[in-house]
């Protein structure tokens, strides 16, 4: 019995063990409770609290920025724009997770769980492309590109209807929006729902948005938007 | 009219009460690991590729069960069941079985799922039967089955022979002249998902009359039995039985599935963006004039994407071209690895540069050559159609096994490395016990001296295990190249490799190895490989040739007096189909018996590989002994399926191909088809939705 156990054990420590990188988790956590040394000391420095984010700091910085959050997370991320590519912009976080959007629609994401590889909107889409919300279409179509099988990945196609709600004042960062709710119920090759703060110039200033069927939904603040 | 008024009982009862709806709860395992009821099959499927391991036990059986779904309507299950007392009181008979179920039709408005199955498939042995059932949904949460068997299944109650006779039992001798002849019967019943959640109850009416347990003493008291199923969590599933009135039987199933990794895939760091060239970009190409600079350029990028798990092997550098031979380190799927190193290319690189030729290595081999265009890069990132447009506009070339004017050569050879695994070795159809298995640590070492030439060393140790206690001194009239395994020392540690090993091409598409010294765990000599495997091609030739020697069973180093030649022509084919590969090797086996050996493998996008072979020799089945004919099966789990990072590790746990002697083959370590497959444009092809991740 003694030596079962022992075999358990030395399996569970020497799974994926080698010279080429990767150690084990658990090893690396042993050997840091074991030897007490830099990581323990490190978390018993109290880290240097980030500062608060400020609109005068957003306006210092002077950059395409938003605020992440996915599920239920408390807070959310800060990330900021990376590139523009064509109308995309890609924006990363500190540790390089990535988000895309085009407009306000999230069309890619890295390092965020299961990515979402692209998506295809139309050229009437107002998520994607900034349209006064009284010019709002009631209905438009897209396509979501998944990880999967070959170069197609897992392919999605949905339609989404639109319905405005009534007015909605949000604050960010100090700043209040006069926006309206729009709601987008969506069909097809996945069945969700999306929630979008609209100011009556189509800018899209906070978003909900479903990308993909294992990720909870991901909220966005568009905290200071690309020129 | 006794048997339809048993029959019709459970079937009314299901049928009292059966509002008309889709059912939602899934297929129940019965205590064969088989969908099914509580002994008896049904003809739903579980989801493609789910994965089952049942240890069984009841008052006439124990023993275990790997079922799997090999595609979305075929279900494969290898039962190892020791009948108890078949062979009179205390004398137990060991059955080892394939049972095969297609799904003919799948449950679709009134009409059920229906399917045909073969219990112990192409044998007519103590549990052959084969039956075609239907199972229909009446309800949330209620499923009815019927059936009719033959065989096994085709001894309560039977209704005749439609078929003709069957022939008596005689051995497990393959065939099929038995299927569907002999008596016929009714089977039926019916499964309740309960309100507790997770816990189903099943009852059946059976048409097995266990006429050979019977014979051994056990009586039957009724035909009904019933079922209690479990669902712990997402890959623990428990039975419980109550089977002919008066027995009891158990089942604890883990269940996994290969397409539901456990751990999410991507919780790591995302990729560069991609840096767009504009119109203001400088695209002067003087600065490729400055080899130094040059060179200088490529050390950086090789420190540069060494933090991300890319090492660059040899690179080399002009105006318009960077060529760039690399090993991925990290990551499960090669098409990430090349997308990330390309976006960072479009960050490293002067804006002269548009054309990246990146070479995979593995092993020590340069595998294929992918030829991106930098500005197919920037016009296809974040695009709608960016996976099926970067494929297409990429091209898959057989790389050269090196760079002919390098600006930038790794150069930290010779090179150290070393690892710890662990393995697991199941023997199911090998010697005279039931099921063994042996779990073992292993530990590998590599001092390589350059890219092609390298020494390696295994050593392993039992953790703990079984394999060969307690066997017999082999009375094989064959050469003992495997069945005087147990003779070999299991206790301490065993050294089943110590080689120079040299890789090298001799043309784009042709790859080469020789090895020699201590080959295995049994043999030693010299291994000669050569494998023809264009990246465009679809399939392959190779062909090995080996001389050795029988190793000292006492001797970490000593050797024995038996020596062979031995070697084989081998086709590799990836169908493209399903993630199913071939393989056919002819040619000569370790005992000196000509053969072919037919294996199929499928493997699953993130790595999960269910392997399966056998092997017929000139070997007649009483010489082979034991199982008549060598197989095995092997399943492959990535570790990175269970660990909360990416990583290329894998385990396998190998089942077979343990102590016989006839189509025995050498155990090469580092063969060259294993080393490329994955590299070929097909695989490539295959796990290219990972190119923009």
């Amino acid at each position: 019995m003694i030596r079962a156990k022992f075999a358990i054990g030395a399996l569970m420590l020497l799974g994926a063990c080698s010279s080429a990188g990767g150690v084990n988790p658990v090893i690396g956590a042993v050997w840091d409770r074991v030897r007490g040394g830099n990581r323990a000391a490190e978390a018993a420095v109290p880290a240097t609290p980030a500062p608060a984010l400020t609109r005068a700091r957003i306006d210092e910085l002077d950059i395409a920025m938003i605020r992440v959050k996915v599920g239920d997370a408390q807070s959310g991320s800060i990330l900021t724009a990376r590139t523009l590519n064509g109308g995309y912009v890609t924006y990363a976080s500190s540790n390089q997770q990535t988000i895309t959007l085009f407009g306000a629609l999230v069309t890619a994401h890295r390092g965020i769980a299961y990515d979402l590889l692209s998506v295809a909107h139309a050229s009437n889409d107002p998520i994607a492309i900034r349209t006064p919300l009284e010019e709002w279409p009631s209905a438009v179509d897209r396509t979501y590109r998944l990880a999967g099988n070959g170069p197609e990945g897992e392919v999605l196609k949905v339609s989404c209807a639109l319905r405005v709600g009534p007015p909605y004042p949000i604050t960010q960062v100090e700043v209040t929006y006069e926006t309206r709710i729009v709601q987008e119920s969506c069909t097809g090759g996945a069945t969700f729902m999306n929630l979008h703060m609209v100011a009556e110039d189509g800018q899209i200033w906070r978003t909900a948005q479903w990308t993909g069927p294992l990720m909870n939904q991901m909220e966005i603040e568009i905290l200071e938007p690309l020129d | 009219m006794r048997r339809v008024q048993n029959f019709l009982a459970i079937s009314i009862l299901a049928l009292a009460s059966s509002p008309a709806a889709a059912v939602t709860f899934g297929p129940n395992l019965n205590i064969n690991g088989s969908t099914g009821l509580v002994d008896m099959p049904g003809a739903l499927m579980l989801p493609d590729g789910q994965t089952s391991w049942s240890f069984t036990g009841s008052n006439t059986m124990s023993g275990t069960v790997l079922s799997f779904q090999l595609l979305p309507n075929i279900e494969a299950v290898i039962r190892m069941q020791n009948l108890q007392d078949w062979n009179g009181p205390g004398v137990n008979q060991a059955e080892r079985s394939l049972d095969l179920k297609f799904q003919l039709f799948g449950e679709q408005g009134w009409r059920p799922a229906v399917a045909v199955g073969f219990t112990d498939f192409g044998a007519n042995g103590p549990l052959a039967s084969e039956y075609i059932v239907a199972t229909k949904s009446i309800g949330d949460n209620f499923r009815l089955t019927v059936g009719i068997g033959w065989g096994r299944l085709g001894t309560h109650n039977p209704i005749g022979a439609p078929f003709g006779a069957r022939d008596p039992q005689t051995s497990n001798t393959p065939g099929i002249d038995h299927f569907f002849a002999g008596d016929a019967a009714f089977f039926g019943g019916f499964e309740w998902d309960t309100p507790i959640k997770g816990l189903t109850f099943s009852a059946e009416y059976s048409s097995d009359a266990y006429v050979g347990e019977q014979a051994a003493g056990f009586t039957v008291d009724s035909p009904f039995n019933f079922a209690l199923g479990y669902q712990i969590g997402r890959n623990l599933n428990v039975g419980a039985y109550l089977m002919h009135g008066d027995a009891f039987g158990f089942r604890v199933s883990l269940t996994g599935n290969p397409n539901t990794p456990i751990t999410p895939p991507d919780f790591g760091t995302g990729p560069l963006p991609v840096r767009a060239r504009d119109g203001s970009s400088n695209m002067s190409a003087s600065w490729a004039n400055n080899a130094p600079i040059r060179g200088q350029m490529m050390t950086l990028l090789s420190t540069a994407v060494s933090e991300v798990g890319i090492r660059i092997h040899e690179a080399a550098l002009s105006g318009d071209t960077v060529e760039l031979q690399i090993q991925n380190t990290q990551y499960a799927r090669d098409p990430k690895a090349i997308g990330r190193l390309a976006r960072a290319l479009t960050v490293a690189l002067p804006p002269s540069v548009e054309n990246f030729r990146i070479s995979l290595v593995n092993g020590g081999l340069a595998t294929t050559t992918v030829v991106l265009r930098r500005s197919d890069i920037e016009a296809q990132v974040e695009r709608p159609n960016a996976g099926p447009d970067s494929y297409a506009t990429t091209q898959f070339l057989d790389a050269p096994n090196h760079l002919t004017n390098p600006d930038f050569v790794f150069d930290d050879y010779p090179d150290f490395s070393w690892s710890f695994s662990p393995q697991i070795a199941v023997n199911l159809f090998g010697g005279d016990a039931f099921t063994q298995a042996d779990v073992l640590l292993q530990g590998g070492a590599s001092y390589r001296i350059n890219r092609g030439l390298s020494f390696n060393l295994a050593v392993s140790q039992r953790l703990i295990g079984n394999i060969g206690d307690g066997a017999l001194p082999s009375d094989s009239p064959l050469p003992h190249v495997r069945s005087d395994a147990a003779l070999y020392n299991n206790g301490g540690p065993t050294m089943s490799r110590l080689t120079a090993d040299y890789v090298f091409k001799l043309s784009p598409s042709v790859y080469g190895r020789v090895s020699a010294g201590y080959l295995e765990s049994h043999f030693a000599g010299v291994s000669t490989e050569v494998l023809w495997h264009p990246t465009a091609q679809n399939w392959g030739l190779g062909l090995e040739v080996n001389y050795v020697r029988q190793r000292a069973f006492e001797s970490m180093f000593g050797f024995q007096d038996y020596e062979t030649v031995t070697g084989h022509a081998s086709l590799y084919w990836d169908t493209g189909w399903n993630g199913f590969e071939a393989q056919i090797d002819v040619g000569r086996y370790l005992a000196g018996d000509w053969g072919t050996t037919l294996s199929l493998s499928r493997r699953f996008n993130n790595g999960w590989e269910l392997s399966g072979y056998i092997t017929l020799t000139d070997v007649s089945f009483d010489d082979f002994g034991n199982g008549n004919f060598d197989k095995g099966i092997a399943l492959t789990i990535p570790l990175d399926w269970t660990l909360p990072y990416e990583s290329r590790s894998m385990t396998t746990i190998g089942l077979g191909g343990y102590g016989s002697d006839g189509g025995a083959r050498l155990n090469v370590s580092n063969r060259l088809y294993p080393i490329i497959r994955d590299y070929n444009q097909q695989d490539l092809h295959d796990s290219w939705g990972a190119y923009w991740q």
